[in-house]
């Protein structure tokens, strides 16, 4: 007959708790871990605190007028920021807009179309555009889609609209069409690497399942293999937004700076994390408190597309 | 590519001033130093000194640093920390920095205004000194203007009342009535020339000394239209729709990228972007002149007696001067708070150093010989008089550091 206490576990306790048995030997590298997990969330909490302390006499000085306020001026004491913001949705959702199609459909291309010989090279390639620093990007993007902008593209999308909305205005390269451009080439990487992992990760017999009971291959692939893997690839879109939210040299370099309310997609914009790395230098004690600020609203932003995408995935794992 | 000239063009010149610092005393009978700066290498011990602010003082200082550390051999000259005009005057006021360096001299209301620093003081407390003089270019880039065979011979001619409405957006076309009557070469046959297209204006996205001399320039000529008091604030505003380029280097990138713009930039950087192209300004005596150091010399020359609280040189008077020049400065503070005697002289003689030329065939190379060769302008002969004589008021416990 077996003892209770070998039905318990080691030491008598309970694995089914989920708790770890404390084993003596075992204790100093329990230590060092709950140490770091408690610093990493001290160097967090300590963090958002001194931003939001830094930023508070621009807080106290506008209120919220910051987030509703139109007009960024920062050396007449003007803080509104809401040009900036939206600058920074605008770019980073049109960016998305093309990034995540053929992001997914890269990475599906990746795993079932193409053989691994051909696979694997283009993978190589693919990580490799991830490993261009940001201001590369941003230096091709001022030297050479610039003038192409200007010349070729623009006048051809302002064709479609005959110069309306949302390509109406002044056509000259700089502005938050090229800046969404050179973002949705910027988090392509990031999308096709996380989505390809998640898409190989598909069991194979739902694959296969589906393909005996006579499903074409566009059907597996947008009715079995994206569905199954859709927690997955949400996860490498919030990553991908977060990129894009929060890139800075190269959309500084191409978006122009101007902090105007954006009117049509020509328009020159100012992104917030752009606002804050071409203007701190030289800032009065007082415009360094408003770019404080905007560094708060856009881990706001950074924060909530997180929370979103997590709200979503805990939807998903009880659907 | 341009650091490695750089730097090896700083080698070169270190290797010249050893060399010449070697034969001091063979050559002091043909060249007479006069007794400060015969002395300027001379320390009582090793000392450190530590310098930081505007980015315009950076390609000078970089260059200049290393020929006067290789000369003195007490000294180590840390390197500039260039965090821009603010950060300087901070580093100042804070005791951080031996000297600052700020393109527009410091008030009595930024001072005020630094109320967390406790080692403040008042506008007394410092001496600045004038230590570079440059100019700002009315850069261009219009292909229809300067592929025409009326460019070559008549340039591209701008006045103070042009660029005033410019840049407060009630001229919009190169085309304008303005901009045709002030370029008459350009009317044919009673047609002007001039493309009909819109001006995109290009400022700076940062705030600026740059804007602050350009600003300064167009209220001082221009105050009806202009009425704002200058300042280093920046044109670009949500409304109007200029492009903003952060950095001289930002703008000049910018106007090189988009065609039928203009902006303005400092005088190196239409040096170093050969696709720009600079337009001639009217000045004060009504005549067109082109950028160049002899005109900025021109107009620094109309003003002798330059100080911190009188120092804008804007549309100068003289036929030759370039209109739109202005001196950067250094700030110190009046009652050295060196940890030493030999940190207050090195403060007190790199800064004296840095503001001279050597005088001809001494074959020594001086501040602003650095400064000449990196494209600003050598400081005139008063101004390089007037830091020398306020930095001798400076003090270390109460005794003279500048002898």
């Amino acid at each position: 007959m077996i003892s209770s206490k070998s039905v318990s576990g080691l030491n008598g306790h309970d694995f089914t708790r989920g708790v770890m048995p404390r084993v003596k030997s075992g204790r100093f590298y329990s230590y060092v871990l709950r140490g770091s997990a408690v610093l990493f969330s001290a160097v967090l909490v300590l963090f958002v605190w001194s931003i939001i302390r830094q930023s508070w006499p621009a807080w106290s000085h506008s209120g919220l007028s910051i987030i509703t306020g139109t007009n960024w001026a920062p050396a007449d004491s003007q803080f509104g920021a809401l040009p900036l913001i939206l600058a920074t949705l605008i770019t980073a959702g049109v960016a998305l807009l093309f990034a995540v199609p053929i992001g997914i459909g890269t990475a599906l291309t990746l795993n079932y179309i193409v053989p691994p010989r051909i696979a694997s090279p283009l993978t190589v390639l693919v990580e490799l555009l991830a490993a261009v620093p940001s201001v590369v990007y941003g230096l091709w993007g001022l030297n050479v889609l610039v003038p192409w902008m200007s010349t070729t593209i623009q006048p051809w999308l302002a064709g479609l609209t005959s110069g309306g909305w949302p390509f109406s205005g002044n056509a000259i390269g700089l502005g938050l069409v090229l800046a969404s451009t050179v973002l949705s080439i910027m988090v392509l990487p990031t999308i096709v690497a996380i989505s390809r992992d998640v898409i190989a990760a598909v069991p194979r017999d739902l694959i296969e399942g589906a393909l005996s009971l006579g499903a074409t291959r566009s059907q597996v692939l947008l009715k079995v293999v994206v569905p199954s893997a859709k927690i997955g690839l949400l996860g490498a879109v919030s990553l991908g937004a977060g990129r894009a939210l929060g890139e800075t040299v190269a959309v500084a370099m191409v978006i122009g700076s101007s902090p105007s309310m954006p009117h049509s997609l020509f328009s020159l914009g100012s992104t917030l994390a752009s606002t804050i790395a071409t203007q701190f230098i030289d800032s009065s004690p007082q415009q360094l408190a408003a770019l404080g600020a905007l560094a708060m609203i856009l881990m706001f932003l950074t924060a909530s597309v997180n929370a979103i995408a997590r709200a979503l995935v805990q939807r998903g794992v009880k659907g | 590519m341009k650091i490695n000239i750089r730097g090896s063009f700083a080698v070169v010149v270190t290797t010249a001033g050893l060399f010449a610092s070697l034969s001091i005393p063979a050559g002091a009978a043909t060249v007479k130093l006069d007794p400060i700066l015969a002395s300027d290498t001379q320390l009582s011990t090793t000392a450190t000194v530590t310098s930081a602010g505007s980015t315009f003082d950076t390609p000078l200082f970089s260059a200049a640093y290393p020929i006067y550390s290789s000369r003195t051999h007490n000294a180590t000259v840390g390197a500039y920390g260039a965090g821009g005009s603010g950060a300087g005057q901070t580093a100042i006021m804070s005791n951080t920095a031996d000297f600052a360096a700020s393109d527009v001299p410091l008030t009595q209301a930024n001072i005020d205004a630094a109320t967390t620093i406790s080692s403040r003081g008042t506008l007394a407390d410092y001496v600045q000194v004038p230590v570079a003089l440059g100019g700002v270019a009315i850069a261009f880039h219009n292909t229809a203007i300067t592929t025409n065979k009326l460019y070559k011979a008549n340039g591209f001619i701008v006045t103070s009342a042009i660029l005033a409405k410019i840049y407060t957006g009630a001229i919009t076309k190169w085309n304008d009535s303005a901009i045709c009557a002030a370029n008459v070469k350009w009317v044919v046959k009673k047609a002007c020339a001039l493309p009909n297209a819109n001006i995109t204006v290009v400022g700076r996205s940062d705030s600026s000394g740059t804007t602050y001399i350009f600003r300064d320039y167009l209220h001082t000529a221009q105050p009806s239209i202009l009425t704002a008091a200058p300042s280093k604030s920046t044109f670009v505003t949500s409304t109007n729709g200029f492009v903003g380029g952060s950095g001289n280097q930002g703008v000049a990138t910018d106007l090189e990228n988009t065609n039928n713009s203009l902006g303005y930039v400092e005088y190196s950087y239409v040096l170093l972007n050969k696709s720009l192209d600079a337009a001639l300004v009217v000045n004060a005596a009504n005549k067109a002149v082109a950028i160049s150091q002899a005109g900025i010399a021109a107009a620094a020359a109309t003003k002798p007696s330059v100080d911190s609280t009188n120092f804008s040189i804007v549309n100068a008077s003289g036929a030759t001067s370039y209109p739109i020049s202005g001196y950067s400065w250094v700030m110190l503070r009046k009652a050295s708070a060196a940890s030493s005697l030999a940190q207050a002289q090195l403060t007190v003689k790199l800064v004296d150093w840095l503001a001279h030329s050597a005088p001809a065939k001494s074959g020594l190379t001086f501040g602003q010989d650095v400064a000449a060769q990196q494209g600003y302008v050598a400081l005139p002969t008063a101004a390089q008089n007037v830091t020398r004589n306020a930095l001798k008021t400076i003090t270390y416990n109460g005794a003279q550091v500048l002898k």
